[in-house]
């Protein structure tokens, strides 16, 4: 006869960015200590001050420990089996121009849909993104940046963040750490230690970005983390919208990523980013998957300033991330929108703070999380509001969809406000797909995995309303797959 | 966050009942309050000025004329049947408190009785332990008199198909502790009407266990926290039987440079279905320098379940406010007049008269709306 | 050939025995009209129509079509033609109606091997016939019967009957908690449905309904059975009588 929910709920999911790409690499031996500190340093060729703010780094995280409070479990990670820099062996030298690159990588990009060259991107050839530059991050480094000549026109720098410290220094030196400082926590330490490459983008005053910044990162080789740092400055009155995606292989053990992305907004600048994240999950057992381990952070410097961050999360075994805003500039406006699914042995803690410092800060987050299989998915928050946020106003609406009687979904709102005139407001919902729903569906010829996936999908609606056109549909696919997986 | 620790410095002999041994006791003790949970618990206010209470001497409540069908028996050692043993882990402080008393007080009921029973607090008590028997029905007023520090330890356990109305006004100036922790058996109903207002520094543990189906709870509570007092209320309500309800209401008003902190925690364990529970929590804050830290938190392992929390903070509101003022009341009466209401929408129950009379609403003119 | 024969089913909800030896058949251009009194099993027989989980089929058999349905799934159900109009229409927030109308009406083509109906005719169709039925064209937009009135969210069950255009509309109490013109506007939905190709299966609780779509036959369901068969003079009979004189 018919399904019931829970008959629903089983198997793994389809990962389909699963496969590895036959790349010869230039992998360091595993294990961190000064001289790889160096050793990465010195292969990027970088300044003198960059070199000891990277060391100053590695010796806060030796005296740090790894935070236990997120509602995660998983064995120690042991940091001196990974290896902290991997390049494809041809690139070890830098970036070269497009041409040069190994066709296997272009292919490897290719098949994950993602348009490196500009003319078949411009013709959405591979699919239908044709206003989009991409940056690729292959391992630990930048393989190829996109539409940079249409940029410079309108004198937006979009670049590996191993090239703008050479190319733009002061900007870089200014501002890497200044949201996210060296010490901040101990996977921000780890990665201002070891960071390999990331993006970098600059929006001078008062242009809007002709195109979508995009940044591709992709984990290839086995036993390597990703740390990557991306830094994103909006000059005075600037917009920019930005977007972020990720895959791995399907592997049987643990890979780290451990990503510290800085945005700064100055005056009237607003910042949009937005995170389709889907790395490998692991299998239905709980074996391989990332640890996706990751410190984003915007500052609304400047009054009037906004950032908006936006992320689709299916994927990864363990996801710890909690992209923030500091809303120090008056009036300034932060944003979070976050859908998280699990499945099958997935855990997710992630959420957001907004830090409110500015008077007449307004700060919203919409959080929708969805759990099935044994998962377990948390939405862990901040509101502080500080005693200078006079006038200062915050909502938050967290809901949670259980599929399933065997996961976890778990609601982790800090309120702390030291300003009696701000108002703060938190609800929080959970529900389930209820068999009515289903059978509704059904009853009009939707079967029940469409109708599963559909109700999801309705679920998450208020998000996926912010996400730019074209991620928005790829979200909605992704989610589909995801689920399709649990709905067998 | 610092590590927890009870300043044992007499280091009693605890009952024979709760461990054999002084030291695994004061461990497990230890162990317990630093799990993730009971640090969570003292997030915001510093736990040594409370527990430094445990030490102090027993005073003994006035009990009034005890209702009908309720026996009351002072215990020293040898409690087989105490309600208390393996709660170190949920309520490690509350179990210290027993190391410090020689005997506790061990209340049973049963019936109907017509007339409440009545606990007067004259400083720290010894704990209680009050068990209702199965399908009886208790009213249960709580009060505390005399302006002295004091701590409470209270245990309930309810029988099956019990009903149990727990009133209490704690309106003492001083520094007060009140542990408060329910069992509830199959079909057994328990309700809360909790009013505060008062004491410079007053921290609220409350853990209602619904442990059986059918089982539900409900707490109203109304506080009012003036100026530079400091309120810390932390609530758990666990589900960990299908079927039961609960319904938790906490309006609390912040006054000049007061403190509040809120933690509602619900949880629900794993095939648990058809359980409906909902807390909110309001905050109105009435002066400057307030500070006011909240987390309605939810731990949902099953889906069969209706859950809604909310949390807010803020003031009164401008339209409300001028609404009254349109009709020719004065702005501080009208913010008076409103907060009164938000505090008794809150005051519920038989000792609400009382509270409302004791409530006193400032009408400072800090009028800026 | 017979649209639906319910051949002398028994089945069963919770464990507990709801229908006792039903019988009923329906044939093309045929309206039939079920009545009874509350726990009489009428509601239990709109739901094993559709095939609703939690509804077991005993002994007997259902056909429709001459196929016998029993071992379809709902949604099998409904790519054949069987439709039912909920007595209690479910709210799917954030789904649109628009997007539910279109995945359904996408879903039954292509089980049937149709081509899809295209978008631009749709929500013709779909604004069209929503005027028809008082309804604001702006509901399209909203979620799946939410924050829909009672009245509404029938009219939306109507408006779906309209638009998919089964072989086989079996209408569980649309008329209760409607006032006299909402009744007259799902009344009137219901008869442009009606054509010699099609079945109805109404089941209410009152004649007053059958004012406005007059039904061939009426049978009267008590205790898990049809006790008595008629045309629509029976209806008025029963509203006289009441139902206390069939148990």
């Amino acid at each position: 006869m018919s399904h019931s929910v829970d008959d629903l709920v089983k198997s793994n999911a389809e990962y389909q960015a699963g496969f590895i790409s036959n790349i010869e690499s230039d992998t360091i031996p595993p294990g961190l200590d000064e001289s790889v500190v160096r050793f990465i340093s010195a292969k990027k060729g970088e300044p003198q001050w960059l070199t000891e703010w990277r060391l100053e780094a590695y010796t806060k995280w030796r005296e740090m420990t790894a935070p236990e409070w997120a509602h995660v479990h998983f064995p120690p990670v042991d940091f001196e089996s990974i290896s902290y820099y991997s390049a494809p062996k041809d690139m070890s030298d830098g970036p070269k121009s497009l041409a040069e690159v190994d066709p296997e990588l272009l292919r490897t990009y290719e098949k994950l849909g993602i348009p490196l060259h500009e003319q078949e991107a411009l013709a959405g050839v591979i699919q239908s993104r044709p206003n989009v530059a991409v940056d690729a991050v292959f391992d630990s480094v930048s393989i190829a940046t996109t539409f940079k000549d249409k940029l410079a026109e309108a004198g937006v720098v979009f670049c590996p963040i191993s090239e703008a410290v050479h190319s733009h220094p002061e900007l870089v030196q200014k501002y890497l750490g200044s949201v996210v400082p060296k010490g901040d926590n101990f996977y921000a330490a780890l990665n201002s230690a070891v960071f390999s490459d990331g993006s970098f983008v600059y929006i001078p005053k008062g242009v809007r970005c002709p195109m979508e910044l995009s940044t591709y990162f992709r984990i290839n080789e086995r036993n390597t983390g990703q740390f990557e740092r991306t830094l994103i400055i909006a000059d005075e009155g600037s917009h920019v919208s930005y977007l972020e995606g990720c895959t791995a292989p399907m592997r049987d053990e643990n890979q780290l990523h451990a990503a510290v992305v800085e945005l700064v907004a100055l005056g009237d600048a607003q910042i949009k980013y937005s995170t389709v994240q889907n790395w490998y999950p692991g299998d239905e057992n709980g074996k391989g998957g990332i640890y996706n381990f990751v410190t984003k952070r915007g500052l609304c410097a400047g009054a009037r300033s906004k950032i908006s961050w936006t992320q689709v999360e299916t994927g990864s075994a363990i996801t710890w991330k909690y992209p923030s805003v500091v809303l120090r500039g008056d009036h300034s406006v932060g944003e979070f929108y976050s859908v998280a699914l699990t499945n099958n042995r997935q855990q997710a803690d992630t959420g957001t703070k907004m830090i409110h410092m500015g008077k007449d800060t307004r700060s919203t987050i919409i959080s929708k999380g969805i759990s099935t299989g044994r998962s377990e998915n948390s939405y862990r928050g901040l509101v502080r509001i500080s005693p200078t946020a006079s006038g200062a106003r915050n909502f938050t609406q967290c809901d949670s969809l259980l599929i399933g009687d065997t996961c976890g979904a778990h609601t982790f709102p800090y309120i702390e406000n030291s300003n009696t005139q701000a108002i703060v407001e938190h609800e929080a919902t959970t529900s389930k797909v209820s068999e009515d729903q289903l059978f509704a569906c059904q009853q009009r010829g939707i079967d029940p995995e469409k109708a599963v996936s559909m109700i999801v999908n309705g679920f998450c609606k208020e998000v996926f309303k912010e996400l730019p056109m074209e991620f928005a549909v790829e979200a909605g696919k992704l989610l589909e797959v995801s689920l399709e997986g649990a709905v067998g | 966050m610092a590590h927890l620790e009870l300043a044992l410095a007499s280091k009693p002999e605890p009952p024979r009942w709760l461990s054999d041994d002084s030291d695994q006791f004061q461990d497990a003790v230890n162990q317990a309050l630093n799990s993730k949970v009971h640090r969570e618990r003292w997030k915001y206010t510093k736990s040594q000025p409370i527990l430094d209470m445990l030490e102090a001497p027993a005073v003994a409540p006035n009990w009034h004329t005890l209702p009908d069908g309720v026996v009351l028996r002072q215990i020293t050692q040898d409690l087989q049947d105490a309600p208390l043993q393996n709660q170190i882990a949920d309520a490690p402080e509350a179990s210290s408190a027993l190391c410090y008393h020689d005997k506790l007080t061990l209340i049973e009921a049963s019936g109907n009785p017509t007339q409440p029973l009545i606990i007067e607090h004259r400083g720290h008590s010894a704990p209680i332990v009050l068990k209702l028997a199965a399908n009886s029905h208790l009213e249960l007023h709580e009060m505390y008199a005399d302006n002295v520090d004091q701590h409470q330890t209270l245990w309930i356990e309810l029988g099956a198909g019990s009903s149990l109305t727990h009133a209490r006004n704690s309106f003492i100036k001083a520094k007060h502790w009140q542990f408060l922790h329910v069992n509830l058996a199959r079909d057994a109903s328990y309700v809360l009407h909790n009013h505060s207002c008062g004491a410079q520094l007053r921290r609220q543990d409350i853990q209602i266990l619904c442990n059986e189906p059918g089982s539900n709870a409900t707490i109203t509570s109304a506080s009012q926290v003036g100026e530079g007092q400091h309120l810390d209320q932390q609530i758990t309500l666990e589900h960990r039987a299908a079927n039961s309800s609960s319904d938790q209401v906490f309006h609390n008003i912040v006054e000049d440079k007061a403190k509040v902190t809120f933690n509602g925690r619900i949880h629900i364990h794993q095939h648990c279905p058809q359980v409906a529970a909902t807390l909110q929590n309001k905050n109105l804050a009435m002066g400057d320098n307030a500070t006011i830290n909240t987390k309605p938190e939810l731990e949902i392992y099953t889906d069969d379940v209706t859950c809604a929390h909310g949390a807010t903070v803020g003031q009164l509101d401008p339209q409300h406010v001028f609404y009254c003022a349109s009709r020719g009341i004065p702005l501080a009466e009208a913010r008076a007049l409103l907060a009164q209401a938000f505090l008794n929408t809150a005051t519920t129950g038989p000792l609400a008269q009382q509270a409302l009379s004791e409530f006193g609403i400032p009408t400072s003119d800090k009028a800026d709306v | 050939m017979s649209l639906l024969n319910v051949k002398n089913v028994t089945a069963k909800v919770a464990e507990q025995n709801i229908l006792k030896g039903l019988n009923l058949e329906v044939k093309a251009g045929e309206v039939h009209a079920i009545m009874g009194p509350n726990g009489s099993g009428k509601s239990t027989l709109a739901n094993i129509l559709a095939g609703k989980p939690g509804y077991e089929v005993t002994s007997g058999s259902v056909e429709f079509d001459g196929h016998d349905i029993s071992d379809w799934e709902p949604h099998e159900r409904a790519h054949a033609g069987i439709f039912l109009a909920f007595q209690y229409p479910v709210e799917i927030p954030g789904v649109s109606n628009m997007e539910f109308l279109k995945a359904s009406l996408d879903a039954k083509a292509f089980a049937n091997k149709q081509e899809q109906t295209n978008a631009a005719a749709f929500i013709k169709q779909a604004r069209s016939l929503a005027e028809s039925l008082d309804l604001n064209p702006d509901f399209l937009k909203r979620g799946v019967n939410e924050g829909f009135s009672g009245g509404e969210k029938k009219r939306n069950e109507i408006l779906q009957l309209l638009l998919l255009q089964p072989r086989l509309a079996v209408l569980d109490e649309t008329d209760s908690g409607l006032d006299i013109d909402a009744l007259q506007v799902v009344a009137e939905g219901v008869n442009r449905f009606r054509n010699d190709n099609n079945g109805v299966v109404l089941i209410t609780h009152y004649q007053r309904l059958l004012d406005y779509i007059v039904p061939d036959y009426v049978h009267v369901l008590a205790d898990g059975k049809i006790v008595q068969s008629g045309d629509k003079s029976l209806a008025l009979e029963l509203e006289k009588k009441g139902y206390a004189w069939l148990t």
